[in-house]
């Protein structure tokens, strides 16, 4: 009987962890035909272990910096996905909707929206939800020549989402605190 | 004379480090050498002479090998860099940050591990005329203090060393 519990605490684990990996954002698989396209391609992996070892580097002095180190510290992970093109129009609409797709309610959330026709700057800030706390949040940044998806993964206020701006090839975004509107993206 | 016999034994101490066995850049580039037919030529003394310099103040080691003149197959992708690149290093290397550029022809794969005092990069690098491997290891808080105050610890402080 001890064996049969042991076994079915076992079946658990592992459908809940497996349930835990289903929620995981993930880049897909059909972003790698924008690679061919791509001028320019960057990806950037950080898990926790890495992202440990990147806040050492982080100044004791500069306030910002201590800051940044505080919120690394507690993130799960930072992905970066890069997309530079010579020419505009070489991705589509369907190209993001495979990434956004994943950022359904009521785990994900739409915080901020910017568009700028001017620039044809779009930037979208996603956050997601558990228990009432912000546990990550996904960035798409779009331009006509570029395209940036970011999936921060692990507890962050969309205040301290400034703080990564220009790090770890995350696109610089400002975010008010529950505004709906931002300035867009500042590379 | 006694000068010349310092900077002499400076010059042969560094070439020694240079060029000695590193058990993760050994596999990289054997690794590299099995899959592309290509064969790696040590850095020239002169130039580990201005690296050195270079990483003073930093706690930086660096140990570099060169495929001169050796860019890979125009074929190669960058998953098959990665692949090769992973497949040599031990699962402790993390996949850091892949980079391609068709427009300067340049392939980057960085991995990267740590082991709490310092982080260690080994990075592949392969452009239209050459392929290069390096690791690099930074001690963190000498790095951090040299960024801090990079002007006072080049002058001051910390010893950049090859790997060896």
């Amino acid at each position: 009987m001890k064996y049969l519990q042991a076994i079915l605490v076992c079946i658990m684990v592992l459908v809940l962890a497996g349930a835990a990996n289903a929620q995981q954002l993930k880049f897909p698989p059909g972003l790698d035909r924008l690679a061919s396209k791509a001028a320019e391609v960057v990806d950037v992996t950080m898990d926790r272990q890495m992202l440990n070892f990147a806040g050492k580097f982080l100044s004791d002095r500069d306030p910002d910096d201590v800051e940044a180190r505080k919120l690394i510290q507690n993130l799960n992970g930072i992905y970066v996905k890069s997309f530079e093109f010579d020419k505009p129009g070489e991705y589509s609409p369907a190209d993001i909707e495979m990434f956004r797709s994943q950022l359904k309610p009521p785990v994900w959330s739409k915080m901020v929206e910017a568009r700028s026709k001017r620039d044809g700057e779009n930037v979208e800030v996603y956050i997601k939800t558990e228990n009432g706390a912000a546990m990550g949040m996904a960035i798409i940044a779009a331009e006509p020549q570029e395209l940036t998806l970011v999936n921060i993964d692990g507890p962050i206020n969309p205040e301290q989402l400034s703080q990564l701006g220009g790090q770890f090839g995350i696109p610089k975004v400002d975010v008010q605190p529950k505004a709906q509107t931002s300035k867009g993206p500042n590379k | 004379m006694k000068r010349l016999i310092t900077v002499v034994l400076l010059i042969l101490a560094c070439s020694a480090a240079a060029t000695a066995a590193d058990r993760d850049v050994d596999a990289v580039v054997n690794a590299i050498e099995q899959q592309y037919g290509m064969h790696h030529t040590n850095l020239p003394w002169i130039a580990r002479a201005f690296i050195k310099p270079a990483l003073w103040g930093t706690g930086a080691k660096l140990n570099m090998k060169l495929f001169e003149g050796q860019p890979l197959p125009a074929s190669t992708s960058l998953q098959s860099i990665e692949e090769v690149t992973r497949k040599a290093l031990d699962p402790s290397w993390r996949p850091f940050i892949q980079a391609n550029s068709t427009r300067d022809h340049e392939k980057t794969v960085i991995y990267a591990k740590g082991d709490g005092k310092h982080m260690f990069l080994m990075i592949v690098a392969a452009d239209r005329e050459d392929t290069t491997v390096v690791k690099l290891k930074l001690d963190t808080s000498e790095t951090r203090r040299w960024m801090d105050e990079p002007q006072e610890h080049a002058g001051h402080h910390g010893e950049a060393r090859q790997e060896p």
